[in-house]
């Protein structure tokens, strides 16, 4: 049984039970906005050389785009994002089951339309804005755009997924072969 | 969200982690139950206790928000929270209660880490370990930690 002062906790653990590599990707592929290396290094718990060698390796493969603020900085490249997404759903799902899920995800889209009375998750988004909204409402309405984008995004991977189908699971073959 | 489910799965004390549907009824959120054997010293054995995970990202310059919320079967409920909210200043807070007839207690919070991944182990197996011996182990004190 280990005590409490042996025993490593939170970012402790994560740094002991992971490799830097993984904590680079997994914080690089989630950033809000562009970083420096030194902020992905402080956060991934890796040295600032360690941090440059992958964040440059990962900008070579194209999953990061870089820009100069200053500083050179990171940033997710959505293509890459989309691209991963899109193989991803391809190689779980077959063509029946996408076909059922793009199906399911339209009608639950449309359903949520029906239930707040909106177009769209953006004009979710400009209800935020109104000025006589409690706190609570306010969060509300904050929460449900956000899911919405996020079933609306899911939808359009799935549809793109359908579309590549064939072509992806070719390619894939050809690959293992 | 696929993010979060990868890291959770990690964590040492994690068993199983699905997803769930949340309170808007739009999307998912992750939930995941715990090896009581392992979490917080295994001075809980409640197959009932879970983590409620909940990701929403916002359109710049605001940062995602988020909830990580831990209920368990004596009652007691808290989570990490980054939204708006009446009690606290500023959106990053933590809430707690003994008992689902209370009220909440509300407190500001700064968390280490600002990214997803590092916010999960973190909260999930470090904040939430602290905090759930407290409430349950009487010779657990939190006097040398403040959230």
């Amino acid at each position: 049984m280990v005590t409490q002062e042996e025993e490593l906790r939170g970012t402790e653990q994560w740094e002991a039970k992971t490799e830097g590599f993984d904590r680079i990707l997994s914080v690089a592929l989630t950033l809000e906005k562009p970083r420096p290396v030194s902020w992905i290094s402080e956060e991934a718990r890796v040295s600032e050389n360690t941090a440059r060698k992958y964040l440059e390796r990962f900008h070579e493969m194209d999953a990061l785009t870089v820009a100069e603020q200053g500083a050179t900085t990171y940033y997710p490249n959505s293509a890459y994002l989309r691209f991963r997404d899109v193989s991803h759903v391809a190689t779980e799902l077959d063509r029946e089951e996408l076909e059922k899920r793009v199906t399911s995800l339209s009608e639950k889209s449309e359903a949520i339309g029906e239930m707040y009375e909106a177009s769209g998750p953006g004009q979710l988004r400009e209800r935020v804005t109104d000025e006589d909204i409690s706190t609570d409402e306010l969060r509300k309405l904050r929460e449900a755009a956000s899911e919405w984008e996020s079933l609306d995004y899911r939808l359009s991977i799935s549809r793109e997924a359908l579309e590549r189908y064939d072509q992806h699971n070719m390619s894939h073959r050809q690959q293992v072969v | 969200m696929t993010i979060i489910i990868e890291e959770l799965k990690k964590v040492p004390s994690t068993e199983i982690v699905n997803y769930a549907e949340t309170r808007t009824g739009i999307d998912h959120q992750v939930v995941a139950t715990f090896d009581t054997g392992i979490f917080a010293n295994g001075i809980i054995a409640d197959h009932d206790a879970k983590i409620y995970a909940n990701w929403w990202p916002q359109p710049a310059p605001d940062k995602a928000e988020f909830k990580f919320h831990y209920t368990d079967s004596s009652g007691y409920d808290c989570g990490w929270h980054r939204q708006k909210n009446e009690h606290v200043d500023g959106l990053d807070h933590f809430q707690e209660r003994t008992d689902s007839e209370e009220e909440y207690e509300y407190e500001a919070v700064e968390f280490e880490q600002d990214n997803p991944t590092g916010l999960v182990w973190e909260i999930a197996d470090d904040k939430l370990k602290r905090r759930v011996q407290t409430q349950h182990d009487p010779n657990f004190r939190l006097s040398d930690f403040t959230d």
